[in-house]
């Protein structure tokens, strides 16, 4: 897979939110965003996913332009912000009835997946009862159990200890290994560095590559 | 589109919202039939006092049966009052909210990302349809029935029923009433299924999902009230019904042929499908 954002510029009641963005990303690659908040790197995760088309400029997935040829990357997993889940169903079943939607995978991949990220698949426990850190993991899960070629990761180490975190960067791994293009926002600077083949700098709507020490 | 539709019917069918709407409508028709009850008892001693007293009446209770007191027609007690006063909220509380609380928690983009913005829209709106329908007709069906296991049957006996030539499928009433029940339980179902699709009309613009939830009623309630006062000047000569808020009435004191229903039915359908699409292709999932 080939992303191209081409001269992308997205304006939002007048405010500019980015600024004549051009970048180029392909799989089997970890690209790190940093920046302060509200630096518009979720803006650009969403800019990359189609769920925000450019107010100028293009997207490129394989040279198909997104919001034209396609609504969305054919092959998607993403966690954006926060984990968002229906609140009375089990985090199994919430994952069941994502999966169903395109019948790529079955139970038993989504429990593998749940375990891979520290979660049971047979807790009877509703959404709404979990803690942070189980939310975020099963945000995580979602994002990767269909083995997407693109992975979006918005702040996936929020709400997790030590071991959780350790746990997060081992699967990204595994997923760029794999082959998926993974984009990765994550304000802990060390966990950034050690995971990211590129770094962008996103600040003030701009995007600019960082050359990794 | 057959995985997001099934997907969505699930959620729609089990949610407990749906459940509790129905419970409150079938409180209310429980009501209904007590007072039916009531009703046929004190109907059934006059009569006997009558019978005693040597009057020359007649013994039968085709002026007084159960599709003579079928709240259907147009709310004839307390019951069917308050359940024909609110029934746009059952529609709404039984899924109505969905689309809206999807959006806003960002459920919707895990769902669109994995289908199509539109086919979950598409998908969406015939779960919110089906759910609304249900919460609003099985209640009317339910009192039917209910009704029937205590109020006597009898055919009724024209001029003294209240649907006239003006009416749905007037003919039906005095010729095959039971049919004419359950096919206006099914108009009930389309009338619940088109107030919850209101809901999309709002789309993300309200942040709670009770003003969602009160958002079919509100605009039927405005409409009740401007075709009511514009009836004295522009509308006096317009004998249809025109209050969506009483077009669940079989019998609503206006005329209501069956293609009047149903264009109202099917306007009222373009309008909420039509905002909702329009959001779905000009406005961004984010």
């Amino acid at each position: 897979m080939k992303i191209v954002v081409k001269d992308a510029t997205k304006v939002i009641k007048g405010a500019t939110i980015l600024k004549n963005v051009n970048i180029e990303l392909e799989s089997g690659r970890v690209y790190g965003l940093q920046g302060p908040n509200g630096g518009g790197k979720t803006m650009l995760m969403r800019l990359v996913c189609g769920l925000i088309r450019p107010t100028e400029g293009e997207v490129f997935i394989d040279d198909k332009r997104l919001g034209k040829d396609m609504d969305f990357p054919p092959s998607l997993g993403l966690l954006l912000e926060n984990p968002a889940f229906l609140p009375g169903y089990t985090g199994m079943k919430n994952l069941q009835m994502l999966a169903q939607l395109q019948n790529r995978i079955g139970v038993e991949q989504i429990r593998q997946t749940l375990l891979e990220v520290g979660l049971d698949p047979d807790d009877t426990r509703k959404y709404r009862k979990f803690s942070l850190g189980m939310k975020q993991r099963l945000g995580i899960a979602a994002a990767i159990m269909e083995m997407p070629d693109l992975i979006l990761l918005d702040e996936p180490t929020n709400a997790l200890d030590e071991a959780g975190v350790e746990q997060i960067c081992q699967l990204i791994r595994r997923e760029r290994n794999r082959g998926a293009l993974v984009i990765l926002a994550c304000h802990d600077a060390a966990v950034l560095e050690r995971l990211s083949d590129d770094i962008f700098t996103v600040c003030d709507g701009r995007v600019e590559r960082k050359a990794i020490t | 589109m057959k995985s997001t539709l099934r997907s969505e019917l699930y959620k729609a069918l089990t949610n407990k919202m749906l459940y509790i709407a129905i419970a409150i409508g079938l409180a209310f028709w429980a009501m209904d039939v007590m007072e039916n009850q009531e009703k046929i008892k004190f109907f059934d001693e006059t009569l006997q006092w009558a019978v005693n007293s040597g009057l020359p009446i007649g013994t039968g209770h085709e002026g007084y049966s159960l599709f003579f007191l079928w709240s259907g027609l147009a709310p004839q007690t307390k019951g069917a009052n308050l359940f024909y006063t609110v029934w746009p909220v059952f529609a709404a509380m039984a899924y109505g909210w969905s689309y809206s609380d999807e959006r806003r928690s960002g459920v919707y983009n895990q769902i669109a990302a994995r289908t199509s913005a539109m086919r979950y829209y598409i998908s969406k709106y015939i779960a919110v349809f089906v759910s609304g329908g249900l919460a609003v007709a099985v209640p009317v069906l339910l009192g039917l029935l209910a009704n029937a296991m205590f109020v006597p049957y009898a055919q009724v006996v024209q001029g003294l029923g209240a649907v006239t030539n003006i009416n749905f499928l007037s003919e039906l009433y005095y010729t095959a009433p039971w049919a004419y029940g359950l096919i206006w339980c099914g108009v009930t179902f389309l009338c619940g299924g088109t107030a919850a699709c209101l809901c999309f009309v709002v789309g993300t613009s309200l942040r709670y999902s009770v003003m969602v939830i009160l958002t079919p009623y509100a605009m039927f309630v405005a409409i009740d009230a401007l075709t009511n006062s514009l009836r004295a000047s522009i509308l006096k000569n317009v004998r249809l019904i025109l209050s969506p808020l009483r077009l669940v009435w079989s019998s609503p004191g206006w005329a209501n042929p069956e293609w009047w229903v149903f264009l109202m039915l099917a306007l009222l359908t373009i309008f909420s499908f039509g905002i909702g699409y329009w959001q779905v292709v000009k406005h961004e999932l984010a």
